[in-house]
């Protein structure tokens, strides 16, 4: 763990006294998820677990669609080659497992927060990540991608695929993770100041019916 | 390599309510993070949840790609859980299928932070990308 992990804040183990829950992008506790040269850390995030047990938020993880569809040993790819049709079909039945679980929390009367990865070609919520020179045989420089404000695929459909169904998107937000200049030192503190901003919001609730939801959108 | 990667080619899943709700009696997730492992984590395992058989099958996708890239995969629940805290019937339902072998199991119940790091030192990835 860096020294920027270790976060001067009250971490209990368990949050069963609160109704709060994450649903985080899945390598943000799981780095070995992440494209070659893009993991930040040996396991999870420094700070973000302490960050979220903090809030009082349960820890619910998302899938990786990235890691799905092609594998850890994967390309990189910017938002343009997973901007597909059937990428997309591929995220939808990911959003179609995951509306479920997020619809349950919501009628147990949890609030209900998103923590992308901004910067990602498909978990970014408020920034996601272009490259348009990238295609063809794999040749890669720095510069070549470029973080842009938008949503990266996997969160576009995970939103659509609640609203389809008639689940409220959550409040949602980020960490900027996902930038080739990354350095932890002078990049993480920022990130983990900007989440506890954004957890100390609050998340979204709502008051949904107990049919379930994975047929609703059919 | 154009830059570091410093994973550490460990990977758990782990049951929520040990990540969660502190079932393990002491805090699993901060020794997995010691032991620099990321953690995998399904919904809780008393949900009703139709689509779980789905869930589980993409994440057992991953840690078999894990796994065959030479990644070490442990399992860290308990068997005072509801299907030892992983939604195992599902997980096991997947590697039977599969015709692989199980993943490496450690029960918190009536063990010690000392168990749980000794296991987790025991698993050690083959294969380390440089």
């Amino acid at each position: 763990m860096s020294e920027v992990a270790a976060a001067p804040v009250p971490v209990p183990v368990s949050v069963t006294s609160t109704k709060r829950v994450a649903f985080v992008a899945h390598c943000l506790i799981n780095q070995n998820a992440k494209v070659q040269e893009f993991a930040r850390s040996p396991g999870a995030v420094p700070g973000v677990t302490e960050r979220l047990r903090a809030h009082g938020y349960r820890i619910q993880q998302l899938p990786c669609p990235e890691m799905a569809f092609a594998g850890v040993d994967r390309w990189w790819q910017g938002r343009e080659l997973y901007d597909k049709a059937n990428y997309r079909r591929h995220c939808q039945i990911m959003a179609a497992n995951m509306a479920e679980p997020i619809a349950e929390f919501y009628r147990r009367g949890y609030e209900v927060v998103v923590i992308g990865l901004d910067g990602s070609p498909s978990s970014g919520v408020r920034y996601t990540g272009k490259a348009k020179n990238w295609g063809g045989r794999p040749h890669a420089v720095d510069g070549d991608y470029e973080v842009v404000e938008g949503m990266g695929v996997w969160m576009e459909e995970l939103k659509l695929g609640l609203e389809q169904r008639d689940i409220p998107w959550p409040r949602a937000s980020g960490l900027l993770l996902d930038r080739t200049d990354w350095d932890e030192a002078r990049d993480l503190p920022a990130c983990l100041n900007d989440l506890d901003e954004f957890l100390a919001g609050g998340g979204s609730t709502a008051e949904l019916p107990t049919q379930a939801v994975s047929d609703a959108a059919s | 390599m154009l830059h570091p990667d410093p994973r550490a080619y460990r990977v758990a899943l782990v049951a929520d309510a040990i990540v969660n709700e502190g079932a393990a009696g002491y805090d699993a997730v901060a020794l997995l993070d010691d032991a620099a492992f990321g953690v995998v984590v399904l919904p809780p395992s008393d949900f009703t949840v139709s689509t779980i058989g789905s869930i589980v099958e993409y994440v057992i996708d991953d840690l078999v790609d894990y796994r065959n890239k030479g990644y070490a995969i442990v399992v860290v629940g308990s068997t005072r859980l509801p299907q030892f805290g992983v939604w195992s019937d599902h997980v096991d339902a997947e590697t039977t299928h599969r015709g692989i072998d199980p993943f490496d199991r450690f029960d918190v119940d009536g063990t010690t932070e000392a168990d749980l790091v000794a296991f987790l030192s025991a698993a050690v990835p083959s294969a380390v990308r440089t």
